[in-house]
């Protein structure tokens, strides 16, 4: 008698968009949602985050409201002071997580425009929960922390 | 902006979750002791502020400068890993 056959588990499916920023080309990862928005953009919160193909591990966080605000960004695992970025279990909690294994860090990153050298916001990143994409920006009270963490040195 | 005179030992209630005691106070400084849920974030102001401020900056920093950044960075990476291979090259 022949064995039916084994129906392997059907791959999730990516729905992939037409996504710009400039010249770069991405691929679309991630459906973020901030309740409360973002500071200074707390009227967005629907995110998209797309990892920048040609430039692997950076990636963008583009609003799905305002197509114009988008915001480079990396997961702080990349960064040395990574061991620093503590998040305390009140702000994973009301993402639905119940522990660090559930949430991913990101950070938001700007250029100088004099020097384009990058920095990161390492005092204020993003908390987002893996599986539903829901995220907030938390504030960290260590005082070592900084919103201009220097990139040139501080990738691992 | 709702103007209300507190002494030390008053608080204030803002809706029905959230409630700001006045603890201490002085010529110079307050101290006060915030009740509020889990999921709503007390902050400093010209904290959160400042947050915003750096957010702002982040979503209109120029492409030919995050590219120019990019590029800068990969090339620095580059350099990195030639010093931890000397044999190679």
């Amino acid at each position: 008698m022949m064995n039916a056959p084994v129906s392997q588990p059907a791959e999730p499916k990516i729905m992939k968009r037409e996504l710009s920023y400039g010249e770069f080309a991405l691929s679309e990862t991630q459906r973020l949602t901030f309740r409360q928005g973002l500071p200074g953009f707390e009227h967005l919160h629907r995110f998209t985050v797309a990892e920048l193909t040609d430039f692997s591990p950076f990636s963008v966080l583009l609003s799905d409201e305002e197509p114009e605000i988008s915001m480079m960004i990396i997961n702080a695992r990349f960064l040395k002071i990574w061991e620093s970025i503590r998040i305390h279990p009140r702000e994973i909690e009301p993402l639905g997580a119940q522990g660090l294994a559930d949430i991913d860090i990101w950070v938001i990153l700007r250029t100088d425009p004099a020097t384009h050298a990058f920095t990161a916001n390492v005092k204020a990143p993003l908390v987002v929960n893996r599986k539903t994409g829901q995220s907030h920006q938390v504030i960290l009270d260590n005082d070592d922390l900084s919103v201009q963490y220097p990139l040139s040195e501080g990738l691992i | 902006m709702l103007i209300l005179t507190r002494k030390s030992g008053e608080s204030i209630r803002i809706g029905k979750d959230v409630v700001i005691h006045i603890l201490e106070s002085n010529s110079k400084q307050m101290k006060l002791g915030i009740s509020a849920p889990r999921e709503v974030p007390v902050y400093r102001n010209e904290v959160y502020e400042k947050i915003q401020s750096e957010n702002r900056a982040a979503a209109t920093s120029q492409q030919a400068s995050l590219k120019a950044g990019l590029e800068s960075l990969r090339a620095m990476k580059g350099k990195r890993s030639d010093r931890k291979d000397p044999d190679h090259g």
